[in-house]
């Protein structure tokens, strides 16, 4: 059930102690933060500075390398703009299957058997799982919402939110009612303050 | 121009201070307070740029993570006074998880080993934690004079009674809507009282800490400057004998109303009485009873915060017509149309006027005729020309109230209107030519929101803000605009703006990406509800250097939490934050 669950192999092995060395610091780091034995490296000149590491073409082709399992696959010629999509997609998984303590499955479609990543074609994979971020319908299919009238759809989800002192006092207020007169009846304000942005914070500071 | 090197630039600078010595040069900019002077100076060579450092007294920083302390030190070594914000403001809307971040402990160890001058110290939106607060009392104690802890949270009420026993010099006890563990009570306050005579400003307001009267009457008496005291709830009957005491009090917030419990005495409302210089005042939970308390005291107020009361909007209006000296007023609407129009008949004097969001269902809590439309809004902007902040919830509005506005409030620095979803149909749609006119004539305009629904600003209103917001430094825009188009072409303009917030809009990814290159001054960007790319990777389309860029996820359990996601982007010599939660995906820089 997990999104780089199968093994395409294409390209060579793993090869070289550089490559080793540079892919066991990112799989500490991945592991430590995200706590799943998955772990992905980019082959490219300079990767530590934060400088745009993927701007300079590598001296070896752009070669992605994915540890899942106990295998090792990896991908020549992947465009970094991919990778990082790729990368991006892995940290989301881990970090929804760190957030939920007791459940096995952290990402929620099935795989679809991919073509090779090493095309430059997007994988059903990809975008089914990308979808989950996506702001389109909660049907979880991929959408590119054009129309006007779903895109107030979309706008309707994130209703105004209210400041949390405000919330509170509403709160406190409904309380008093309740307890002053509890069989009178009361309306019922449920899910009135879920979320929403408000707007008026002091002139002084943001 | 100059030599190369060192030298060089000794020479340059030389030849811009025209041969004043550093000293003096130091003194003149002392005297230069603005913030943003200070940058412009700072830029003018290297040499005034460390003539600027040593002599700066005070700095902000907008967010924390933006640089590290060790940089902020190596700059500014003189600081005396610093200010560091954290959390998105999203935050306080209860939109960012308890463990995104914002922790101040790196920041106070570092501020404890150097910063030999600090005596004020401000943390908004961070947390806390009592080891923090132990290890800067170690350090500063001696040297604290103001301490604000806002909107903060971590720490218990024993490491404000070691700050209070500690900091003797403490003039401002800052604690506002802190989240605070109360483990002793309230015997911090008795700490206080005990160890500090000097006090100025003590503020726990919309803090949960209980606060007894016998303790807080020992802090009026041995705090004899005491100027202004704002707490949380404390019944007001038991604080009458505390104003008497409190001669120099100038301002008070907090106290409560509560008429289950109240004893007949006390039910004596002449009985309440309020030191003669008191001018600001914010009273929990008042009600149309109780209002009359203030009555002979209105026409001395120069600001009143009614935010938290159980006023109907007649009510507001009596008080409201007694004060008209007011400067500062802050209400929710259910004060109504015809509330504002007795504000704009009577508060010539108005500057600040705040209108939150009260209840929304129908015929329930709140007064039936508490709604904001035009009609309010015009009768401020005719009636209060002094506005420089004006935050507002409307119901309904129309594009001659915004014209209003523009043509009346030319002094206004801080625009911000909500379009609430209480009224299916607007009068006017869409509000174009409104905000085009408003902006035009709000030149001083420096912070400005606009929060309203889909129709009401298309893309082409979207271009008017780009080109009408020359000095806009900040901008919240909630469901404008229509499609990428307007993103883009707003991104054009707007050349001031640092801060954007958007919520609601729904641009793709590639254009907040391109919108976020375009926009010459931003460094911060704070994104919810946006069409996310097929692939996730359009937004790698705005990849620079020291851009850090973070994605939030939403809380899977919440149900549809898609479409909550967040994007946060934000310029940092810090490189990419050490502390990220699973929720707070940093993806940019990659490491």
């Amino acid at each position: 059930m997990d999104l780089l669950e199968r093994n395409i192999k294409k390209g060579e092995e793993v090869t070289g102690k550089e490559q080793e060395r540079k892919e066991e610091e990112k799989k500490t780091t991945q592991d430590s933060q995200q706590g799943q034995g998955l772990s992905l490296s980019l082959a490219s000149s300079s990767s530590r500075s934060g400088m745009l590491p993927m701007s300079t073409p590598p001296a070896n082709p752009a070669q992605l390398t994915i540890f899942f399992g106990g295998s090792v696959c990896v991908y020549d010629s992947v465009p970094p703009e991919k990778a990082q999509a790729i990368m991006l997609i892995a940290a989301a998984a881990a970090a929804a299957a760190a957030t939920k303590s007791n459940t096995a499955t952290a990402v929620k479609p099935p795989i679809v058997p991919a073509a090779t990543f090493a095309q430059a074609a997007v994988s059903p994979v990809l975008t089914r799982s990308l979808s989950l971020q996506s702001t389109s319908v909660a049907t979880g299919q991929p959408q590119v919402v054009a129309d006007p009238s779903s895109m107030c759809k979309l706008q309707a989800d994130l209703p105004i939110a209210r400041r949390h002192s405000l919330q509170r006092f509403l709160e406190k207020r409904r309380d008093r009612i309740v307890n002053k007169a509890p069989y009178s009846p009361v309306k019922s304000y449920e899910g009135m303050e879920s979320a929403g942005m408000d707007v008026t914070a002091e002139g002084k500071a943001e | 121009m100059g030599g190369e090197g060192e030298d060089g630039e000794r020479r340059l600078g030389r030849m811009l201070s025209f041969g004043i010595p550093d000293t003096a040069l130091g003194l003149v900019m002392g005297c230069v307070e603005d913030p943003w002077d200070r940058d412009a100076i700072s830029l003018v060579c290297r040499h005034w740029c460390r003539v600027d450092a040593l002599s700066r007294k005070h700095v902000t920083v907008a967010m924390a993570y933006s640089t590290t302390p060790e940089l902020l030190f190596r700059r500014f070594p003189c600081l005396e006074s610093l200010k560091l914000k954290a959390k998105p403001r999203a935050a306080m809307f209860n939109l960012i998880s308890d463990d995104w971040g914002g922790s101040a402990s790196l920041w106070i160890r570092q501020l404890s080993a150097s910063f030999h001058f600090l005596k004020a110290l401000h943390l908004r939106r961070m947390i806390v934690s009592d080891d923090d607060i132990d290890v800067l009392v170690r350090a500063k104690a001696h040297m604290l004079v103001s301490l604000k802890l806002d909107r903060c949270s971590g720490f218990s009420t024993p490491s404000i009674a070691l700050v209070a026993r500690c900091c003797k010099k403490l003039e401002t006890l800052f604690l506002e809507e802190s989240s605070i563990a109360e483990k002793e009570n309230d015997e911090w306050i008795r700490e206080l009282a005990a160890n500090n005579s000097v006090l100025e400003t003590l503020n726990f307001y919309l803090t949960d800490l209980r606060a007894s009267p016998e303790y807080l009457t020992l802090l009026v008496r041995s705090c004899q400057r005491l100027k202004t005291l704002k707490i949380s709830e404390c019944p007001m009957p038991d604080l009458i004998s505390l104003f008497r005491t409190a001669q120099t009090l100038q301002e008070f917030a907090g106290g409560s109303f509560d008429d289950q419990d109240q004893a007949v005495e006390s039910r004596n409302y002449e009985n309440y009485y309020f030191p003669p210089l008191l001018h600001h005042l914010s009273l929990l939970y008042m009600g149309t009873k109780e209002m009359q308390i203030l009555f002979p005291y209105a026409a001395a107020l120069k600001k009143l915060d009614l935010q938290f009361t159980f006023l109907s909007t007649e009510d507001h209006c009596q008080i409201v017509q007694r004060c008209p000296n007011l400067e500062i007023l802050e209400v929710r609407d259910v004060i109504g149309d015809r509330g504002l129009e007795v504000v704009a008949q009577t508060c010539k004097k108005l500057q600040r006027l705040r209108v939150e969001r009260g209840d929304d269902e129908q015929g329930g809590l709140e007064d039936e005729q508490g709604r904001i439309s035009q009609v309010g809004l015009m009768a401020i902007a005719q009636g209060c020309p002094e506005l420089t902040y004006w935050a507002i919830h409307v119901s309904d509005i129309t594009n001659a109230a915004l014209e209003a506005i523009g043509t009346s409030s030319r002094n206004l620095n801080d625009f911000r209107l909500v379009l609430l979803d209480r009224e299916a149909r607007i009068t006017e749609l869409p509000l174009d030519s409104g905000v085009r006119a408003l902006l035009r004539g709000c030149t001083k305009l420096r912070r400005f929101a606009f929060y309203v629904r889909p129709g009401v600003l298309s893309d082409v209103g979207l271009g008017y803000i780009s080109e009408f917001s020359k000095s806009i430094r900040y901008m919240l825009l909630g469901n404008v605009g229509e499609s990428d188009q307007g993103l883009l072409q707003f991104s054009k303009g707007c050349p001031s703006l640092q801060k954007l917030e958007l919520r609601g809009c729904f641009f793709t990814e590639r254009a907040l990406a391109i919108a976020a290159l375009q926009l010459k001054s931003l460094r911060y960007l704070w994104v919810q509800g946006y069409k996310a790319s097929p692939t996730g990777a359009d937004l790698m389309a705005m990849i620079r250097p020291f851009w850090n860029i973070e994605f939030i996820a939403p809380d899977q359990d919440e149900p549809c939490s898609e479409g909550k996601a967040q994007i946060l982007a934000y310029y940092s010599l810090a490189g990419r934050r050490a502390d990220c939660p699973p929720s707070v995906i940093p993806l940019y820089p990659a490491c």
